[in-house]
């Protein structure tokens, strides 16, 4: 990832910790991660589940208190931003995992696209009328839809519904849990192209939590790999895909079944021993180093630091 | 149990059901002009008559004729039991709410109080409140509210913190919605769907608390006509004349029972899906009004 001039949010070491039933050891769902995101970025954060992903764009909406470091966007402290909710609502949306969930069994589909126009006093109901037209345009849901409640409605249009909602208060900082895990394959590839249309129409900043490393290969500029709460490696995603550099993020790539039969004859799947470790208590030195399979005496002794490497990506590891 | 018993087939039959509870509040409403006589008009030349032209249902014991005074019972027990309803639905709303959306240890306070006053019998806090404060209208009223809000405070706990968790709650948090916002658009309807439900089943049991306090003479004053007063002033003659007895009983049965069924058919057909459906239709035809006005206003020009 480059030293872009033009950073819109940044994450200094941050840490989110959970109390547990054990006192003394909390829940470390992240655990120190620093990036900083440019402006026109649609980057994917990537990790197997529990590795913290959600609580870290949880975080950065402000729906979840950082126990220690900042998030910045455009270099003002999120926790000065919170005061004025409205403002910052303006500035960063969410797309939540689960449509269906976020939003309301009651409201039409109408009515959903309405609420945030209502709450920031948005124009006359005329106006309003014809900015709900223009999202439902924008992602592609028919008119017909509107006076639809969300449970008639199939999942890939829940789901539009939600990103037009996200978008009503046109937001320079779009952050998407998970936003395709809830939808069918075919459903998935429509939603895809969608982001990555919005994102070039609307200059907008995507974040993008996934398990889906196909997906992020076709649409995302850049990528993060977490594990346990940390940064593992992060880099362009051409770069990355094509050589990646962490033990980790290998396994993970080497877990995606090819199209190409010449390729996926020759792919050398790296199975991981045993299951991630409790985050209460993260392994000593490199997290990783339990299940890495080329882990050094070293790896359990210290903890690598996250530092550029060649092909100007980030990566925490002793090896490279 | 034969088929046409059977509870479920009573949601078959909406007007069975309304029927009973609107002709109730429709005689409540319009007593004082459908009554033949002045209920409380003393007429000693005609105490104690059957059933005649003069007085359908006979007189009492000071010569009142019973049809008015049953109808101008109707109306007292729906305003005494409209007034505690919607007071115990009101606080108990607020507070449940209140302790639901706040949590920590103000929900912790307020439930053990609501538990404290759901764990005695409803009557048996209503006559404390009366031996504290006095029998009378007002304060049989007083009383009853503060039997009664408990219930709802507890209902409304329950629905707002399922309903808090939601992720559309947290949704409606980062497009920036102050609590008040998400609580009356979001929280309050659910709430209302579910207490108002239970306030209709529970009409009938408060109907017949009011007049329960009335008999014991805690509550309405003798010369107003009350269900629960006649059936004292008739027990004197119960083995001369039982319809004195028989009357008001009857039409306290009526009632209770038209409410609980009624409740039991909101609760079996869920009215608020119902409604919430019609009104979508509303919303439709309006918006499709409204669209047609845009295609006219473009079309001009």
């Amino acid at each position: 990832m480059t030293a872009n001039t033009n950073t819109l949010l940044e994450v200094r070491d941050l840490t989110v910790y959970f109390q547990g039933q054990n006192k003394h050891q909390p829940v470390r769902a992240v655990d120190g991660i620093s990036f900083a995101i440019p402006e026109g970025a649609f980057h994917a954060l990537v990790g197997e589940s529990g590795c913290g992903k959600t609580t870290l764009a949880r975080t950065l909406v402000g729906l979840q208190q950082a126990t220690s470091g900042e998030v910045l966007i455009r270099n003002q402290n999120i926790n000065s931003l919170l005061k004025n909710r409205k403002l910052l609502a303006k500035d960063v949306q969410f797309v939540f995992q689960n449509p269906l969930g976020a939003l309301s069994r009651r409201q039409t589909v109408y009515q959903s696209l309405e609420e945030p126009l209502l709450i920031h006093n948005v124009g006359n109901a005329d106006r309003r009328r014809q900015r709900i037209h223009e999202l439902a345009e924008l992602v592609g849901l028919p008119l017909s839809s509107l006076d639809r409640l969300p449970r008639s409605l199939s999942g890939g249009q829940r789901q539009r519904v939600a990103i037009a909602r996200a978008l009503a208060l046109e937001p320079s900082i779009l952050i998407c849990d998970e936003p395709l895990s809830a939808l069918d394959v075919s459903i998935q590839a429509q939603i895809v192209s969608l982001f990555s249309q919005l994102q070039q129409k609307l200059g907008l900043t995507i974040i993008m939590i996934t398990h889906d490393l196909a997906v992020v290969r076709e649409v995302c500029t850049s990528v993060s790999v977490m594990y346990l709460g940390k940064v593992m490696e992060a880099n362009n995603t051409e770069p990355l895909f094509a050589q990646p550099a962490h033990p980790y993020t290998q396994a993970l790539l080497s877990s995606v079944p090819s199209p190409d039969p010449n390729t996926e004859s020759t792919r050398q799947r790296i199975v991981l021993r045993g299951e991630p470790p409790s985050p209460m208590a993260p392994p000593s030195g490199c997290r990783f180093h339990t299940r890495c399979p080329k882990a050094v005496p070293e790896c359990s002794a210290k903890e690598p630091v996250l530092k550029p490497q060649a092909n100007s990506g980030l990566i925490a590891c002793h090896l490279v | 149990m034969p088929d046409s018993l059977k509870l479920s087939s009573i949601a078959k039959w909406p007007w069975a059901v309304l029927t009973p509870v609107l002709l109730f509040v429709a005689v409540s409403i319009l007593a004082p002009w459908i009554t033949p006589y002045d209920p409380a008009a003393q007429d000693y030349s005609a105490v104690l008559q059957g059933f005649s032209q003069e007085h359908w249902l006979g007189t009492d014991y000071l010569g009142r004729d019973m049809f008015s005074r049953i109808i101008a019972g109707a109306r007292v027990s729906l305003v005494a039991m409209s007034i505690v309803l919607a007071a115990a639905l009101i606080i108990g709303v607020m507070v449940g709410s209140f302790a639901g959306y706040v949590g920590g240890r103000t929900e912790l306070v307020l439930i053990s109080l609501i538990d404290i006053i759901l764990s005695l019998p409803s009557l048996v806090v209503a006559l404390a409140f009366i031996g504290i404060i006095g029998p009378g209208y007002w304060s049989m009223i007083a009383a009853l509210t503060m039997a009664w809000w408990a219930n709802y405070a507890r209902m409304s706990r329950a629905v707002v913190t399922s309903e808090l968790h939601q992720p559309y709650i947290e949704a409606a948090r980062v497009m920036g919605a102050g609590h008040l916002h998400i609580f009356c658009r979001h929280i309050l309807p659910h709430v209302l769907a579910l207490v108002v439900v239970y306030a209709s089943a529970d009409a009938g049991a408060l109907v017949l608390a009011i007049a329960t306090l009335s008999f014991l003479g805690l509550g309405v004053e003798p010369p107003t006509p009350e269900w629960g007063q006649m059936l004292v002033d008739g027990m004197n003659y119960l083995e001369q004349y039982p319809h004195l007895v028989i009357l008001p009983g009857l039409a306290l049965t009526l009632v209770v029972s038209s409410f609980n069924l009624l409740g039991e058919h909101f609760a079996l057909k869920k009215v608020p899906k119902g409604l919430s459906k019609r009104r979508l239709g509303i919303l439709k035809k309006r918006r499709a009004r409204e669209e047609m006005n845009m295609l006219e206003q473009e079309a001009k020009a």
